[in-house]
């Protein structure tokens, strides 16, 4: 796994799109994480009050960053493990999206499966960022999804992104996200108990060994995958 | 010729399933040239570029914040 500033992380995603789109690479993925922030698809960046929320949120410790990705407002940090998986996706499947979300969310159920969890698809009411290919453990969010497709020469390149919760989000944080709502005018309340991180899901004294083997799991599968082919 | 923007019909699978015009990166009336960038759309968390099908004069029929589904014109060039 890597440790990467944030503005990093999304400029290697947007590069790497930018390479399977121009036919110069296949297939992509980084096992990551970052520094403390929120992160904002970029069409929230047009709401109104938007600049006002962003100034707040940074003058208290929150610098905000743009995604391209769709989704809703989520933190990003050192308790947030995040991968990316980008490929190319054939044309008139009629099912892009959702094989790209099960692609996507596969390796991280079989880890989770791996250390005795078991886990679904759900949205999560009072979830940040919900949606209905979320990860859930107990109906409880464990890790969000979001994507982007762009067409290219009779296929589709596609950028996919997952970030897992390896600590449940504090109160601080979760203050944080209905702030900058509240900054916003948008009315919508996020709740830490629709979350829960790996940690709380594991032995007390297995903690580090379970997440140590969780995310090398998640990180061979994701190089193998993502690995040239020999045809 | 008149060329629709379309939202594409091969992308997700629930026909019902409604998507968002979240931003039109090309003004109503500009000239387009064919595979340039001239839309997004969102749905289930997922942004899609839509791209122009023609050279031409843009009109856009849907807005911002439009709600729309699979094979929906949100545009013409002609």
């Amino acid at each position: 796994m890597r440790e990467l500033a944030l503005a990093d992380a999304l400029e290697w995603e947007a590069a790497r799109l930018a390479d399977i789109a121009g036919g110069r690479a296949g297939a992509a993925a980084l096992l990551w994480s970052c520094e403390r922030a929120l992160v904002a698809p970029a069409s929230l960046s047009r709401h109104p009050n938007f600049k006002r929320a962003y100034s707040r949120a940074n003058e208290a410790g929150w610098p905000v960053h743009l995604r391209a990705t769709g989704g809703d407002l989520v933190p990003q940090g050192p308790e947030i493990v995040n991968l990316s998986l980008l490929f190319r996706a054939p044309l008139g499947t009629a099912s892009g999206l959702e094989d790209a979300y099960r692609q996507l969310t596969s390796p991280i159920r079989e880890a989770l499966s791996q250390a005795g969890i078991s886990s679904c698809h759900g949205s999560v009411a009072g979830a940040f960022c919900d949606g209905r290919f979320n990860i859930t453990v107990m109906g409880r969010k464990f890790a969000g999804t979001a994507q982007r497709w762009r067409p290219m020469a009779g296929e589709m390149a596609v950028q996919t992104h997952a970030m897992m919760l390896i600590r449940t989000p504090d109160e601080n944080t979760i203050t944080t996200l209905n702030r900058f709502y509240f900054d916003c005018g948008i009315k919508r309340v996020i709740h830490a108990s629709a979350h829960v991180g790996l940690q709380d899901l594991v032995q007390l004294d297995e903690k580090k060994a379970t997440q140590h083997r969780f995310l090398c799991m998640i990180a061979d599968r994701a190089h193998f995958w993502s690995a040239p082919r020999l045809s | 010729m008149v060329t629709d923007v379309k939202v594409p019909r091969d992308l997700w699978q629930d026909d019902g399933m409604e998507a968002v015009i979240t931003n039109w990166l090309a003004s109503d009336g500009s000239n387009v040239r064919k595979g340039a960038l001239i839309a997004e759309i969102m749905v289930e968390k997922s942004q899609f570029e839509v791209t122009a099908p023609a050279d031409g004069v843009l009109t856009i029929t849907k807005q911002d914040n439009d709600i729309v589904r699979k094979g929906d014109v949100i545009g013409t060039i002609a």
